[in-house]
């Protein structure tokens, strides 16, 4: 059994008009997704990347078809074991870092406090430092180093080296190669691929809510002699 | 800094590449254990499934092997290591020919070119030997030293070329040296 299953899976934004394709944020999406992996899920702006996301997190629910977190539909129960990093700050500003973990281990059982505390000194952060006082690059790292503080099964990271500098781009990337397990699964939702590429098992291209494409990173190379990122290109041409 | 990959390409056989090259350079001594998985893989910058998978290809050719209980080591068999020095060199010297021959050169300027390189190291090299013996000087005498020691220097040189293997003095004088102060040192000094 899959770690993540999704069966025909759609989602329609708005009032649900049978017949209206308005809207249609995935259309009849198959996916299977397997422990032990770290996975990009690549499209452009608007291809429906945060919507399926946001489906494995249970944030909404499917139109039609299905989604399965460990065989289970989303809950409670998958919760627990869905890591989720959104492309937006989520954290209230006037917190400080130590509220964060607070909030942090309040919410979830596999949170690892020690871990989140002991990359404080990297970041050039302290229990005292306020959110509000941070960079963006700094408070991104922070952003990856709590969600990546959780023992979860399933890290959701939602585009989470954009908008950020090159080096801080290197110490989230070494963050989420330094977190890999077997028993996990890392979803990479970007379209920054050529950062990224070098750290991904399976590549997912993702267009207008349908999957176009599903394959071994090194055996996309092999078989096109292109990067994923100029396969990407190729791709999604405007 | 993570190594750099040429991404058209699959990225386990340059793994495979690279950590026999870093061998070959001496990064990792021979019969000595290499690093976790895990710890190649943040040094690289890669997935580690795809450095395990890079490993798991070196092995094919016996640069590395792996022991279940321990992890992985580096040959210590110097014909392994041998084998992959010639095979690696073999390829760079095909990619150079490459290149000199897409520059318009033919065959001989190309083995010309190589030993002007050779020649005009060791003349640096001899030039601060012969201005800095026993003194602390170092290059900055032999930049003060002048012109009238570039002589010397160049005498110098031609002794020590002279002192090579006859065999290398022929091919010089047969290729045709006319080109060059040195090359015509090396004659005089080879009928001398």
């Amino acid at each position: 059994m899959s770690l993540l299953e999704c069966k025909d899976l759609t989602f329609r934004y708005g009032r649900k008009l049978a017949l209206s394709n308005q809207n249609l944020a995935l259309s009849n999406l198959n996916l299977d997704l397997e422990t032990g992996q770290i996975v990009g899920l690549l499209g452009p702006n608007g291809s429906g990347k945060t919507t399926l996301i946001k489906l494995i997190e249970g944030l909404l629910t499917p139109t039609s078809g299905q989604v399965l977190v460990d065989g289970k539909k989303p809950g409670p129960e998958t919760k627990a074991m869905v890591a989720y990093l959104p492309d937006r700050n989520f954290l209230p500003l006037y917190f400080t870092v130590g509220q964060v973990f607070d909030l942090y281990e309040d919410f979830f059982a596999d949170f690892d406090r020690k871990k989140a505390k002991s990359m404080e000194e990297e970041l050039g952060i302290t229990d005292n430092t306020r959110l509000k006082s941070m960079s963006k690059g700094t408070l991104e790292k922070l952003h990856l180093v709590v969600t990546m503080s959780r023992r979860a099964k399933i890290y959701l990271l939602d585009e989470p080296i954009a908008g950020v500098d090159p080096a801080a781009r290197d110490y989230i990337i070494r963050t989420i190669i330094g977190g890999y397990s077997p028993d996990s699964l890392v979803i990479i939702s970007t379209h920054l691929i050529a950062d990224i590429e070098n750290v991904l098992d399976d590549v997912i291209f993702i267009n207008k809510g349908e999957v176009t494409l599903h394959g071994k990173a090194d055996e996309l190379r092999e078989k096109r002699g292109l990067s994923i990122d100029d396969q990407f290109r190729e791709a999604f041409r405007c | 800094m993570a190594w750099k990959f040429n991404d058209n390409q699959p990225i386990y056989r340059q793994i495979a590449e690279r950590l026999t090259r870093d061998i070959l350079a001496g990064v990792y001594k021979p019969g000595s254990q290499l690093p976790s998985v895990r710890d190649l893989a943040l040094t690289a910058g890669v997935n580690p499934n795809t450095m395990q998978k890079g490993l798991s290809f070196a092995e094919n050719s016996g640069i590395i092997f792996s022991d279940r209980t321990r992890g992985r080591f580096v040959t210590d068999d110097e014909t392994v290591i041998a084998v992959q020095r010639r095979d690696m060199s073999r390829e760079a010297v095909r990619r150079f020919f490459s290149v000199m021959r897409s520059f318009g050169m033919g065959d001989s300027e190309i083995e010309r070119a190589v030993r002007e390189f050779i020649d005009s190291e060791r003349a640096e090299s001899s030039k601060q030997q012969s201005h800095s013996g026993g003194s602390t000087e170092g290059s900055a005498a032999t930049a003060a030293a002048g012109i009238g020691d570039a002589n010397e220097a160049a005498a110098t040189t031609a002794k020590s070329k002279a002192a090579e293997s006859s065999a290398a003095a022929r091919e010089t004088a047969s290729t045709g040296a006319t080109a060059g102060r040195k090359a015509g040192l090396v004659n005089g000094v080879k009928e001398a």
